[in-house]
């Protein structure tokens, strides 16, 4: 385990560079790469980098057309409403906090 | 700069979804506002249990279930939706904390994230919004609304 705390030292990111990569790759959270102390660079796996990219909290339509995310929130794709007459979303949820009421 | 943030209820996710219910149009503009305003929203991991959990009581639909879930996830991994994790740290806030509100313990975790996070606590629930404004700033999505 040569990552701590999304830290990894500069030489054991040299000498032990396949094993670093590793671990880094399993982390959800980019690491960073201190020197004599001092943080030097950022290393993140590639998932959490497609994560980060710009344009990621902008609209997000994907390749299926659909809106995701926020998107989703502000315009349900019809099969997901819910259109029984009635329902009080207030209350069912006060009902399974165990409120009486 | 620091992103702006709101704790917001299991009701304020889900209003959205039933187009009968009164606050359904609201629903729709606040999230807009949401986005406009690129605001974050804050919701611990029990309230995320809640609103799957009620959203598959009222639709009975396991794959409408499935797929809520997932945008909520998409919208964790846009970063515009932080997950809070019920962990040692909030463990220790929440036991300095949980005196303050007279709640059961869902609406206590959420208040007490409010009042951890400095940020106003959203809800449909009136009853919440009430009881929680003592410590924190309460108020329903037609109140956050109305402000510029």
């Amino acid at each position: 385990m040569y990552t701590n705390h999304h830290t990894v030292k500069v030489s054991d990111l040299r000498k032990h560079t396949t094993e670093v990569i590793e671990e880094v790759e399993e982390m959800e959270e980019p690491v960073t790469v201190f020197s004599h102390s001092k943080p030097k660079i950022v290393i993140m796996s590639f998932k959490v980098f497609q994560r980060m990219k710009p344009g990621r909290d902008k609209e997000e339509t994907a390749d299926d057309g659909e809106k995701h995310g926020l998107d989703f929130f502000i315009d349900p794709p019809e099969e997901m409403l819910v259109k029984k007459k009635g329902i009080d979303i207030v209350k069912e949820i006060r009902k399974l906090r165990g409120y009486t009421d | 700069m620091t992103k702006k943030t709101l704790v917001v209820d299991a009701s304020v996710l889900l209003a959205h979804f039933v187009p009968h219910e009164n606050h359904h149009d609201l629903a729709r503009q606040f999230f807009e506002r949401v986005k406009h305003q690129k605001l974050t929203l804050i919701l611990p991991v029990i309230t995320f249990c809640e609103t799957l959990q009620v959203y598959f009581r009222i639709f009975q639909n396991r794959n409408a279930g499935d797929r809520l879930f997932q945008e909520m996830i998409d919208w964790n991994i846009q970063k515009n939706l932080r997950l809070i994790n019920l962990e040692a740290g909030f463990l220790t806030y929440f036991a300095a904390h949980h005196t303050l509100f007279a709640l059961k313990t869902s609406d206590s975790i959420l208040a007490i994230t409010a009042h951890r996070f400095k940020c106003p606590l959203i809800s449909w629930d009136k009853q919440l919004v009430q009881n929680a404004a003592k410590h924190v700033r309460a108020i329903t999505p037609e109140e956050f609304l109305k402000k510029k």
